[in-house]
């Protein structure tokens, strides 16, 4: 008996159908999730690119908004501007990120759980309030600068923050935390085997690592560079606080300055965004190509997988030394001058005489003015709501992206999207979508919790797709079998088992919003401002000392959301679903 | 009840592929109630691809599936009864144990999802402690599943497959995770369950000890083609192909071509490769010309030193001893000839040096002519 006995076979029709049900039955869940997502994603995109062909002048289509824009001699500086500061700040947070990454988890020098108090904490602040404890630290009259004055009678200042290298360093130190995570992500999973082979064969723990683990972590370092540089183009809190005023003007500053000036132009900032929009995606997929080429290099092996670290040995004390100083440059110090800002009664240097008459009247204050009180309100129900619904629509589009439901191909490209957007880019058109919207969106907190729905749902599928995938493809036929319908098996055992990774999403988004400025500066109202524009609004008036206590409690409040994200993102990892 | 297979066939297609990746190539067999019926065969030949249409997971691309007076799955009437209305108990090749429920949630869940059974707690609670009890996990209810040992998920995973009395239990390798003792264990422990509810069950292994052990009936497959099907003995005995005899268990085979055709259960000679004639036993019927193998199994073969007389009739081969190993009960010998080598089992205290001429003999009746169908042998 063998294969030629039976006819040549012949290839079926394809078909839709699985398990899982019928072609229609799988294909009208997925094509409604589509349309949702389509619905929330594309708007945005179209309104900018209709809104930079209008001419203003007289409301033809036409290309004049470009034209004018590539004339502009200050498109091209304000471009070198931002590309020079995005990649110095890259620079920065990359070197301190990777090393500290390195040194907690992959060697045994003391104090590791110090860069993860670090981390956490800094993951709860408002980029804002770091950017106003660097300026109290390094401004003018500040500590560093007046020490320096005194000692050597110079009037000029050691350091002027209000310039290109300034604003490198502290958007630099922003971004170290995440990029601490991630790289912190990756070395976990680097197989010490290879390691110790090449020690095996004779090389120091310094070649070892530039001959094997640096070359291992290559690809997802290069990863993790682009996609750092990227956020630091749209970056928006140092180039406001610090690049206006000190006359630098950036791309996302620029944008903003064109949608805050009375008119604004509407058709100037929309041909602005879609440039910048065009830049992005080109990164984009350069991120993603260089993405797919890291898994290449993945050197995760399966079960029981526990990376041995180094013996730094003599040198252990020199790491330890590392980890604290990352404390305290990321956190400490700025910390401290936020700190000390709240607890003056005006702004002033740090000084013995003035511990004579600390206050805390800016704490009673923010906690007894309903006006604060309404501000956090309105913070926790934009940001619960986006990170609720983003979390809920991206955990049913990768559990259909994963298993491949009929039709659910573009499910992942779509919710993806939005990350083309830079915030202030998605605020202006939000601005333009809600200016159209016949009920009354524009103004209300609604608008920024959609801005944010949008914004963040690239997050969520992120956590949201690995999750499904650690799944056990036997899990859910088990279901099957057992008599579960497709909605049951997502509610009794996909969903359970992918909760740990969901929660850490929804927090990481809850967290991000929050905080998050550049898009809900353009969109609060006079009723839906957040503590972040509220913190904007009172820096910009000069009330250092408001900014600072209500800060500290934010910080406070979020820093507890952050540490329980950690947790359960730590959890995740043990993770039970997968045998 | 009896499960009837008809026709059943499954191909996959990679893109732009003109000949299928693998599947099965149409399948029929009955199941009488109450059988262990073992589908066999190397690593993708399409056994799990039959179980996995039996159950419903994967949708055939023709042919007709019932069980007792349902129809499964009829590729000509396009009836298709989805997996979960089935009612089909299967132990996955994982276990498949959701590690967020306790023991008990885990095996009351097939009762849970079926609304229509209308079943009071007290009842849920009475099944799955019966289940339970029949695996022997009695006092485990309220265990998490993640606290379990491999052997025990096992067991929770069998009590979950059979909890509401499915119409047909279907094994994925189940005891394949499972370390070497637990698994002769498990093995007869299944036999028995399987006896004592009298469950009709398809069995999928990659194991012939295990197919031999536990099976009524084994149909042994090779790329999606069935080989043989048969009771164990049979099987073992008079294997259908070169294929067969060498996948169940070890087995010399000696390449040769028939010059006549022969009839079944006949004896011949027949010329190896090599030139020297055998006498040959032929369970089954032979074309002329066509490639054979001669299929001797190494405990039918007695090593003899130099110049002893062969048993009357018997076959004799003359080699070199190149190898042994010492396995307690046996000692495994490999003797080289001068075309290809042949591998014969001895009692422990025959003992030959490497380096010395020994003869081979083994009798007429166990060198098996079978049709060598194997594509590169």
């Amino acid at each position: 008996m063998d294969g030629g006995a039976y006819p040549a076979p012949r290839r079926p029709a394809p078909t839709r159908a699985s398990w899982r049900g019928r072609g229609i039955e799988l294909t009208v869940p997925t094509v409604v999730l589509t349309v949702i997502i389509a619905v929330l994603v594309l708007p945005p995109l179209a309104m900018l690119v209709r809104t930079s062909l209008i001419d203003y002048s007289d409301g033809s289509f036409g290309l004049v908004n470009y034209r004018k824009l590539f004339a502009e001699p200050e498109l091209y500086l304000t471009t070198i501007n931002s590309v020079v500061f995005a990649a110095g700040a890259t620079c920065v947070s990359l070197l301190i990120g990777a090393c500290v990454a390195w040194i907690v988890e992959r060697t045994n020098a003391p104090f590791r759980g110090l860069a993860y108090v670090t981390t956490i904490v800094s993951l709860g602040t408002p980029a804002i309030l770091y950017v106003c404890g660097w300026i109290f630290l390094l401004g003018r009259a500040g500590p560093l600068n007046s020490a320096w004055r005194a000692l050597t009678g110079s009037f000029q200042p050691l350091v002027n923050v209000y310039s290109i290298p300034g604003m490198i360093l502290i958007e630099g130190l922003l971004w170290v935390p995440l990029v601490f995570l991630l790289c912190g992500a990756t070395f976990k999973r680097q197989n010490a085997d290879l390691e110790e082979a090449a020690r095996m064969s004779g090389a120091s723990v310094i070649a070892t690592v530039r001959r094997v683990s640096l070359p291992l972590a290559k690809p997802a370092l290069y990863g993790l560079a682009i996609f750092i540089f990227i956020r630091n183009l749209e970056a928006f809190d140092v180039p406001v606080l610090l690049g206006m005023p000190g006359g630098i003007k950036l791309l996302t500053s620029d944008i903003y300055l064109t949608m805050t000036r009375v008119p604004p132009d509407l058709g100037h900032a929309s041909a602005f965004a879609v440039v910048m929009i065009a830049f992005i995606s080109v990164l984009l997929y350069f991120y993603g190509r260089v993405s797919a080429n890291a898994d290449r290099f993945a050197s995760i092996t399966g079960k029981g997988f526990r990376p041995r670290p180094f013996d730094l040995g003599r040198f252990r004390w020199v790491g330890g030394l590392v980890v604290v100083l990352h404390f305290t440059l990321v956190l400490a110090l700025p910390i401290i001058a936020v700190l000390w800002n709240s607890i003056t009664p005006f702004v002033r240097a740090f000084s013995v005489k003035a511990l004579g008459n600390l206050t805390l009247r800016n704490y009673t204050y923010v906690l007894t003015d309903s006006h604060y009180l309404h501000l956090a309100w309105n913070t926790v129900l934009a940001a619960s709501v986006a990170a609720t619904v983003a979390v809920a629509l991206t955990a049913v589009a990768a559990w259909f992206a994963v298993r491949r439901w009929p039709a659910s191909g573009g499910l992942t490209q779509l919710v993806s999207l939005p990350i083309v957007f830079p915030g202030i880019v998605l605020g202006v058109a939000m601005i333009q979508i809600a200016l159209r919207t016949p009920f009354g969106l524009y103004g209300t907190i609604w608008l920024i919790a959609i801005a944010f729905l949008i914004r963040y749902l690239p997050y969520g599928m992120r956590y949201a797709q690995p999750a499904m995938m650690q799944i056990h493809r036997e899990l859910e036929e088990a279901a099957g079998i057992s008599g579960a319908t497709q909605p049951g098996i997502f509610r009794r055992v996909v969903l359970p088992l992918a909760a740990p990774a969901l929660i850490a999403g929804w927090l990481f988004i809850f967290l991000l919003a929050a905080k998050e400025l550049s898009i809900a500066v353009l969109l609060a109202g006079a009723r839906s401002k957040t503590i972040a524009v509220a913190m904007f609004d009172q820096w910009t008036n000069g009330e250092a000392g408001e900014v600072a206590a209500l800060g500290i409690i934010w910080t406070i409040v979020m820093s507890c959301c952050a540490g329980l994200m950690h947790y359960l993102s730590r959890g995740d990892m043990k993770s039970r679903g997968t045998q | 009840m009896t499960l009837e297979v008809e026709n059943l066939s499954k191909l996959y297609w990679t893109p732009n592929a003109t000949f299928p990746g693998g599947g099965i190539q149409p399948i029929s067999f009955n199941l009488a109630p109450g059988t262990f019926f073992t589908l066999l065969g190397p690593s993708g030949c399409g056994k799990t691809t039959t179980l996995r249409c039996v159950a419903g997971l994967e949708i055939p691309d023709e042919g007709r599936l019932t069980l007792g007076p349902t129809v499964f799955f009829d590729a000509a009437r396009r009836t298709n009864v989805p997996l979960n209305k089935r009612n089909i108990g299967m132990v996955f090749q994982s276990y498949a144990i959701w590690p967020h429920m306790s023991v008990f949630e885990n095996v009351a869940f097939p009762l849970r999802v079926r609304r229509e059974l209308k079943l009071r707690a007290e009842e849920v609670r009475e099944m799955v402690a019966r289940a339970l009890a029949t695996v022997g996990l009695e006092g485990y209810a309220d265990r998490s599943a993640t606290q379990l040992s491999g052997g025990q998920q096992q067991r929770v995973a069998l009590a979950r497959a059979i909890v509401r009395q499915p119409g047909l239990l279907l094994l994925d390798e189940p005891l394949s995770n499972l370390d070497a003792l637990l698994r002769d264990e498990m093995r007869n422990e299944l036999k028995r369950l399987q006896r004592q509810i009298g469950i009709t069950t398809i069995y999928v292994t990659h194991d012939q000890a295990e197919a031999l052990e536990m099976s009524d009936v084994i149909a042994v497959i090779n790329a999606g083609v069935v080989e043989q099907m048969g009771s164990p003995r049979e099987i073992y005995d008079r294997p259908r192909s070169a294929f067969v005899a060498g996948f169940m268990g070890a087995t010399n085979l000696l390449p040769a071509t028939a010059r006549s055709a022969q009839k079944g259960d006949s004896s011949g000679t027949v010329a190896i490769d090599s030139g020297e004639a055998l006498s040959t036993w032929f369970p089954y019927d032979i074309g002329a010309g066509s490639r054979i193998a001669l299929s001797i199994r190494p405990e039918a073969v007695t090593v003899a030193p130099a110049g002893t007389a062969a048993p009357q009739g018997w076959n004799r081969l003359t080699g070199t001893v190149i190898g042994s190993g010492f396995l307690g009960n046996i000692v495994r010998y490999t003797v080289a000839l001068p075309h290809g080598r042949i591998h014969a089992h001895q009692p422990p205290d025959r003992i030959f040096a490497e380096g010395e001429t020994v003869e081979l003999h083994f009798a007429p009746d166990r060198t098996l002519g079978l049709s060598d169908n194997r594509a590169a042998a």
